[in-house]
C-alpha cells in the first residue's frame, strides 16, 4: 500500500504531541499508551484502500486530541486515587520538625503516621539517639568520660535550644577547647562524635521527609506492580 | 463479534443511546457514560477477547458511548493494571502482531458487582421516571 503523501508528518506529528501529553501520567502508563496509539494507527490504515492525507487526518481526529484524552485520565486517576489530604502532610512535616525540635512529640507523631513504614519509624525513633535531645545526653556522657570532657558537654547543653546550631557555641563558652583539642587527639574524637551526633538528626529529618515523598506516590507503585 | 453480544449493545444502546436537550442533562450524560464504559468494556472482554481496535469499532456503533474512539486506550491501560483485564499478543495475518484483552476472573467480578448496582439503581430511577411519564 502506498502511504499518503504526508503520512509521516501526520502521524509523528500526533504522536509526539501525545508523548508530551503523557509526561503527567504516573508510572509506565505514557509509553503504553504511547504504544496502544501506534497500534490503533497501524490498523486503521490496514483498513484504508488508497490511503491519502485525509484518510489520517480522519483517523487521527476520531481518536481524539491527545491532550484532552491524557487531562480526561488524569482527572480520573486522581479522582481513583485522591491525593492523602493536605492536613496529612502537613501533620508529617510537623512530626519531622517535631523529631529535630521537640523530640517527645516527634516520636509520637511518627508512631501515629501511616506515611512511614515501620523500618523508617524505628529510624526515626532510634538512629539519632533521641532526636537533638538525645544528642545532648550522648554528648554529655561522652565529654563526663574525658578529663575536660565537661567542657564539651556543657557547650553541647548550651546549644540545645536551637538544636543543631551547635558547634559555633562551643568556643564562646568554652575558648579553651579549640586549643586543647588541637593537642589531644582524644579531644578530636570527642568534637568528631559531637558533630557528627549534631548532623545526624538532621540527615535522619531529611531522611523522613524524602520517605515521605515515597509515600506519597506508593498508590501508583501498587498498581503499577499489576500484572501485564 | 457473536451473536449473544450483538444482542446485549442492542440493549445497551437503547438505554443510553437516547439524547436529552439541555447543557446540564449533557453534563450527567457525559458523567454516566464515563462511569459505566468501563463496565461495558469489562462486559465486552468477558463476552470475548479483543484487540483496542476491535473494541473501539464495537463501541462506537453505540451511539453516545464513544466521545472519542483514543478514550479508550487509557482506560484499558487502567483496567489492565488494575488487574482486571489481561493482554496477550498475537500474530495477525498480514499485520504486526496484535495485543488482545480479554476479562480476568477479577474483572469479572468487578463486573458482577457493577450488574447488580446497575439493576437497582435503575430500577429505582425507572419506578419515578415511568410514573412520572404515565402524569404527564
Amino acid at each position: 500500500m502506498m502511504p499518503a503523501a504526508h503520512a509521516d508528518q501526520i502521524i509523528s506529528g500526533y504522536l509526539s504531541r501525545l508523548e508530551v501529553a503523557v509526561r503527567t501520567l504516573p508510572g509506565g502508563r505514557g509509553a503504553e499508551l504511547v504504544d496502544v496509539f501506534r497500534e490503533h494507527i497501524a490498523e486503521a490504515r490496514a483498513r484504508v484502500v488508497e490511503e491519502n492525507d485525509a484518510d489520517l487526518l480522519n483517523i487521527l481526529d476520531r481518536l481524539g486530541d491527545p491532550s484532552d484524552i491524557v487531562a480526561e485520565e488524569r482527572a480520573r486517576l486522581d479522582a481513583g486515587n485522591p491525593a492523602p489530604a493536605d492536613t496529612r502532610s502537613l501533620l508529617d512535616i510537623m512530626t519531622v520538625v517535631a523529631l529535630l525540635v521537640i523530640w517527645p512529640v516527634g516520636v509520637v507523631l511518627l508512631w501515629m503516621s501511616d506515611a512511614w513504614s515501620t523500618r523508617d519509624k524505628l529510624i526515626g525513633t532510634l538512629l539519632p539517639p533521641g532526636g537533638s535531645l538525645g544528642v545532648l545526653v550522648v554528648g554529655a556522657l561522652l565529654g563526663g568520660s574525658l578529663p575536660t570532657g565537661g567542657c564539651v558537654s556543657s557547650a553541647s547543653a548550651s546549644a540545645s535550644p536551637s538544636g543543631a546550631m551547635g558547634p559555633p557555641v562551643y568556643g564562646t563558652t568554652c575558648p579553651n577547647v579549640a586549643i586543647t583539642v588541637a593537642v589531644d587527639a582524644g579531644h578530636v574524637l570527642v568534637v568528631v562524635l559531637a558533630v557528627a551526633l549534631l548532623i545526624m538528626p538532621l540527615l535522619t529529618a531529611l531522611y523522613l521527609g524524602m520517605r515521605l515523598r515515597h509515600a506519597g506516590s506508593r498508590p501508583f507503585e501498587t498498581a503499577a506492580t499489576g500484572r501485564l | 463479534m457473536g451473536g449473544p453480544g450483538e444482542r446485549a449493545i442492542t440493549l445497551q444502546s437503547k438505554v443510553i443511546g437516547t439524547t436529552m436537550p439541555t447543557v446540564a442533562s449533557d453534563t450527567l450524560v457525559t458523567q454516566m457514560r464515563k462511569g459505566a464504559l468501563e463496565y461495558c468494556v469489562l462486559a465486552l472482554l468477558a463476552e470475548s477477547r479483543r484487540y483496542g481496535f476491535e473494541l473501539v469499532q464495537v463501541l462506537s456503533r453505540i451511539d453516545g458511548m464513544l466521545t472519542s474512539e483514543g478514550t479508550i486506550y487509557p482506560l484499558l491501560t487502567r483496567l489492565r493494571r488494575d488487574g482486571l483485564v489481561e493482554t496477550e499478543w498475537e500474530e495477525s495475518s498480514g499485520g504486526p502482531p496484535r495485543r488482545y484483552y480479554r476479562s480476568t476472573p477479577k474483572g469479572r467480578a468487578a463486573l458482577g458487582a457493577f450488574r447488580e448496582q446497575w439493576t437497582v439503581f435503575r430500577g429505582a430511577v425507572d419506578t419515578i421516571l415511568g410514573g412520572d411519564k404515565e402524569g404527564a
